[in-house]
């Protein structure tokens, strides 16, 4: 384009004017940067060497010039470099770097191969990759593991946890042992956009979040973002967490699964339509239930309620395809269902309870490429979480329902030109709410709950990214969310005095609004490179969240629900800003970064009072103090990312807090998940091709909790008298755990793993929570409190086998 | 549904989870401000009773020199219904714990009235107000063998909620001969949203004398003569109760709500209860 330029000025009789004249030097000055920064297109794709399939998200990066690109969906990549010699990497976790050097004369094609680190012997390439290099890349906070990588960590019981994985990276704290809820930045656990092939999930845990409803044989890789996040991506006010599952081999037949000693798995994916399309379906089912019954007799001997009749067991299925339409358009198809069910029985007085829950979602994608570099996606989801509680006895029955489901459509258009980027698009989705449907019967009374039968609403967002490099080194990725709310009727609101009569009932017909909201959301990276291997980057990002969770308890658990913003009950809103060096050295495989960030979030919400009183005693809005959070930190990273031992270390400092008028006498007072340190060590070590070996370490300080100072006597009862909320800690969390994985290769070249794994391998009683128990008689005058400490997990070894073919 | 929960909890730890008493667990817990603590009632048609304590450290021994000395026997304990005004006297009696009582012999217990108590004690001071609602009448009550056993069981009772009206409602029992009070069963306080206007029946689950030992028997059995005391309270007492139960049952439960908070009507330097009932009495012989 440039080069037109300069001949057409040439022939311009104007321009010959000119050049005898006094503006020659002007007009030198002005054109002989265009003349040698004459750039030139290299275009093409990357394929794994081994299996011949297409990559995509590699990373392609010029060391001279610091430019960068990826492949896209296709495994298709662009770049547009100035003339000369370049030295360009193409680089993709879990394979080979490909360094190239390129004399760039004219545009030129390249097919480019990676090779499968699998394949080179004894080493391995093990790292939480950043979504990109990680100094030259415009995004802060943000993080990548690979399904290869997911494997090579030790697990629990040898079921491999993504999320569990992610609470490895600076930032991400877990809830607490055990427990599916994470913490981001100090933001609560609701506060995390969870995608799965770009739709949301609202609760990602089995069995009250001991595992992840994510199958590791499905998930092709798992990646968070923390700060700066793109306008594309809202209503979380504090992470993006995108999961992509795997759609089937183009090839051949695979077949994969996994033995172990509480669940199994199994996914079988290839190719249909002569090639042209893929699918892959895979299941996973616990046994659990065959522990269950003998446990329950064992542990609770004592406790005569507690017999017989007791099941549990979760199970899931994972759907994936994708086709390709002509050279320009892609479908793919994803869909996950899910259940848990538990059911506790109690013999001699005929009571059954039962606690049922799962998510199911289906997203249709369609990928358009526009003139080689603008790409147009538009995706259509449903989503759906709910559980069913229920107890019966005798003649009494009591169920509670609760879901959320949505239906979104999303639509985003990108052009890249270089280093430059801009994408634009919108999204709406309409979400039904059920917070609480529930049905008590006694003998033949039937109990008024049904006044809170169903909430609707739609939220939308239009919204737009920028990235433009300023000048060789600084670089600025910007973008604008504008999103708004709307509750929206039928909806029956009650209105009562101050002495809980019900002086008012109004009903809302269907699609008045209620409550509107709308909010504007910047969000900026900006981006200072010293050269390859160092750089500075700041951002910011506002975030409206509208969707809430009501939490009855310290943990998360499957019965927390699900409520909408309301003309009583405001959205969230996050401010985050942050600041963080990059750094990579000896050549590329060490990574070291440090980030600061301070997050401030408006209209948290505690329920003072737990979920179930609120849907019997009044409007799912009230009962709710509203405050603010705060929370700041530093997060310190060091990976190694090839050779024989890989792995990295990460650590934060940092502190979260709260203010609610009606909590605390209106002091502010640690969140429950502050944590003033927060450290992580993974190590890998490949030894040859048979053996290779992990750990990780983690180590916490103890969860913020509430303990009483003192206490007194009500109708013979010693009652607690509490001390400033969470202003004690309990003792420090710490475990190591070790995985040995034995690879087996059979003639056919069919591979097959053993892996023993020991979960606290030290033994530490860690405690999950404490608690004082008192006993004795007053009327006999004595009385003994000892504080008593729970502790989940000890050793656990644990073997499996997974299989591919 | 809490302690289903907990069970479930319990369950989802399954073989692993370990219980341990740790004794070195370092807790500098401060010391709490002094408080006068009431734990008082004035019943429909009765003088009003109040049991005076004081608040103590929380690993403070407990043995009967101790207990006394919470007792705040010098307290002057004034009690006003917005007309008259008296000063309860204090009375030893073994039926309550701790075993004083003050108890007033002028100012009787009605309809309509506020009733006003405060309580002095060394330079410090506590009120509450608490009126008494109209009483609500039981239609029937009645005792129903549990299947699988011949001689434990429930007792019903139905009644018809008043219609136009908020009401909050508590039950105690006590087993004439064997119980040396009223104590409260298992649900200490209720609310008429669910059946408001309507006949409604529920059972009786027997509370505990403390629920220092809840692991206790919740039946009644055959042979007992149980008297039942069926009470209404204002909204302020109804709040007391359910924060009080989530309390004294949740207290070790990791998943009940971290936000431990009695809302106590006392203000000033006191926590605990003062509280007005409309109460009507029944007395079920089980044969």
């Amino acid at each position: 384009m440039r080069v037109t330029v300069y001949i057409h000025l040439f022939n311009n009789q104007l321009f010959k004017k000119v050049l005898k004249g006094q503006l020659y030097i002007l007009l030198l000055f002005l054109f002989l940067p265009r003349l040698y920064s004459q750039e030139l297109v290299i275009k093409g794709n990357v394929y794994n060497k081994i299996t011949h399939q297409i990559i995509t998200a590699v990373s392609i990066y010029d060391r001279t010039t610091l430019r960068g690109t990826t492949t896209d969906n296709s495994g298709n990549f662009k770049i547009s470099l100035p003339r000369g010699e370049h030295k360009i990497v193409f680089s993709y976790t879990g394979f080979e770097h490909n360094d190239t050097i390129i004399f760039l004369y004219e545009n030129i094609e390249l097919s480019v191969p990676l090779t499968p680190l699998t394949v080179s012997v004894n080493e391995v390439t093990i790292s939480a990759d950043r979504l990109r290099d990680h100094v030259s890349s415009l995004l802060m906070g943000s993080f990548t593991l690979t399904n290869k990588e997911m494997k090579m960590l030790p697990s629990l019981l040898g079921e491999t946890d993504p999320i569990k994985l992610l609470q490895l990276t600076p930032g991400v704290q877990s809830g607490s042992e055990g427990n599916i809820g994470f913490y981001v930045r100090g933001g609560g656990t609701d506060q995390n956009l969870i995608l799965y092939d770009n739709t949301l999930l609202y609760n990602p845990g089995h069995l009250l979040g001991f595992f992840s409803v994510f199958n590791p044989e499905i998930i092709k890789d798992i990646s968070i973002i923390k700060s700066g996040i793109p306008a594309q991506y809202g209503g979380k006010a504090s992470s993006v967490i995108m999961l992509d599952s795997f759609k089937g081999n183009r090839d051949s037949i695979d077949v994969k699964g996994s033995l172990g000693i509480i669940s199994s798995r199994l996914s079988i994916g290839g190719p249909v339509f002569k090639k042209r399309g893929t699918f892959v379906l895979g299941a996973r089912r616990t046994y659990l239930e065959l522990f269950v019954e003998p446990l329950i007799r064992k542990i609770v001997k004592s406790k005569s309620f507690l017999q017989n009749k007791s099941r549990y067991n979760f199970y899931d299925f994972n759907a994936g395809a994708s086709l390709k339409i002509s050279n320009l358009d892609n479908l793919t198809f994803s869909g996950y269902f899910g259940r848990d069910n538990f059911t506790l029985g109690r013999t001699g007085i005929d009571q059954q309870n039962s606690l049922k829950w799962g998510n199911s979602l289906a997203s249709l994608n369609w990928d358009h490429k526009i003139n080689g570099n603008g790409e147009w996606n538009t995706n259509i989801s449903w989503t759906r979480y709910n559980f069913e509680l229920s107890g019966s006895q005798s003649s009494y029955f009591f169920g509670l329902y609760s879901s959320i489901e949505d239906y979104t459509v999303k639509s985003n258009v990108l052009f890249k030109q270089n280093e430059k980027q801009i994408s634009t698009g919108f999204e709406l989705t309409k979400h039904s709410f059920i917070p609480n449907r529930i049905d008590a019967r006694a003998d033949s009374y039937i109990l008024n709950f049904e006044q809170f039968s169903t909430m609707n609403a739609v939220e939308g967002a239009l919204f737009c990214d920028g990235t433009i490099p300023l000048s060789s080194k600084l670089s600025i990725s910007a973008g604008l969310r504008l999103s708004f709310f709307d509750h929206r009727g039928p909806y029956r609101k009650i209105e009562s005095n101050s002495l809980g009569q019900v002086t008012d009932t109004l009903d809302y017909p269907r699609g008045k609004s209620l409550a509107f909201f709308a909010y504007p959301e910047p969000r900026i990276v900006l981006k200072y490179q010293f050269n390859p291997y160092n750089s500075i980057k700041a951002s910011f990002m506002r975030i409206a969240q509208y969707v809430h969770l009501a939490t009855s308890a310290s943990a998360s658990l499957p019965t927390d629900i699900w409520i909408p913003s309301t003309s009583g009950l405001k959205p969230l809103i996050g401010d985050q800003v942050s600041l963080g060096y990059f750094k990579n050295f000896l050549n590329r495989n060490f990574d070291f970064s440090a980030e600061l960030y301070y997050k401030k979030m408006n209209n948290q919400l505690e329920f003072l009072q737990g979920v179930i009183y609120n849907s019997i005693e009044g409007n799912m809005d009230e009962n709710i103090a509203v405050g603010y959070g705060q929370s700041y930190g530093v997060e310190l990273y060091l990976q190694i990312k090839s050779g024989k031992s890989t792995g990295w270390i990460s650590y934060t400092l940092s502190r979260a807090e709260q203010k609610f008028n009606e909590i605390n006498e209106g002091y502010i007072y640690p969140a429950k998940y502050d944590r003033r340190h927060d450290v992580a060590i993974t190590y890998v070590r490949k030894f040859n091709q048979k053996w290779s070996a992990s750990a990780v370490f983690i180590y916490t300080s103890g969860n913020a909790y509430t303990l009483p100072i003192g206490r007194y006597i009500i109708q013979g009862s010693v009652v607690n008298q509490y001390g400033s909320v969470n202003s004690f800690r309990m003792p420090a969390y710490n475990r190591l755990d070790v995985s040995l994985n034995r690879t087996i290769i059979t003639k056919k070249n069919r591979t097959s793993e053993l892996i023993f794994s020991v979960y606290n391998i030290y033994n530490r009683a860690n405690p999950y929570f404490i608690y004082f128990q008192a006993s004795g008689d007053l009327d006999k005058y004595s009385l003994e409190v000892k504080p008593v400490v729970v502790s989940l997990f000890p050793i656990i070894p644990s073997v499996s086998w997974s299989f591919k073919f | 549904m809490k302690e289903f929960l907990y069970c479930f909890s319990i369950l989802t730890i399954f073989c692993v989870g370990t219980t341990s008493c740790y004794n070195d667990l370092n807790l500098n817990l401060p010391e709490p401000d002094d408080k006068i603590v009431i734990d008082g009632w004035i019943d429909y048609g009765q003088f009003a009773k109040v049991l005076l304590t004081s608040n103590s450290a929380y690993f403070s021994t407990i043995d009967s020199a101790s207990i006394r000395a919470l007792v705040l026997t010098r307290a002057k304990v004034i009690l006003t219904d917005g007309e008259k005004s008296e000063i309860l006297i204090l009375r030893k009696n073994e039926n309550y714990f701790p075993p004083f009582i003050f108890e007033g012999n002028e100012i009787i217990g009605d309809t309509g009235k506020t009733y006003t108590l405060t309580a002095e004690y060394g330079g410090k001071s506590a009120w509450a107000c608490t009126t008494i609602p109209p009483a609500v009448k039981l239609d029937t009550v009645y005792f129903k063998l549990e299947s699988e056993s011949d001689s434990l069981g429930t007792i019903y009772v139905e009644f018809r909620d008043p219609p136009g009206v908020k009401n909050y409602y508590r039950i105690l029992t006590m087993r004439i001969g064997k119980d040396l009070r009223y104590y409260s069963t298992m649900i200490m306080a209720m609310d008429d949203a669910l059946f408001s206007g309507q006949k409604f029946g529920f059972s009786l689950s027997r509370g505990p004398d403390s629920f220092l030992s809840s692991a206790g028997n919740e039946y009644f059995k055959l042979g007992d003569s149980v008297s039942i005391k069926f009470c209404t309270i204002d909204k302020t007492q109804y709040d007391f109760w359910k924060s009080f139960q989530n309390e004294v049952l949740n207290v070790s439960n990791p998943f009940a709500s971290s936000l431990s908070t009695i809302n106590s009507p006392v203000q000033g330097d006191g926590l605990g209860i003062w509280g007005g009932y409309g109460v009507s009495y029944y007395t079920l012989k089980i044969k």
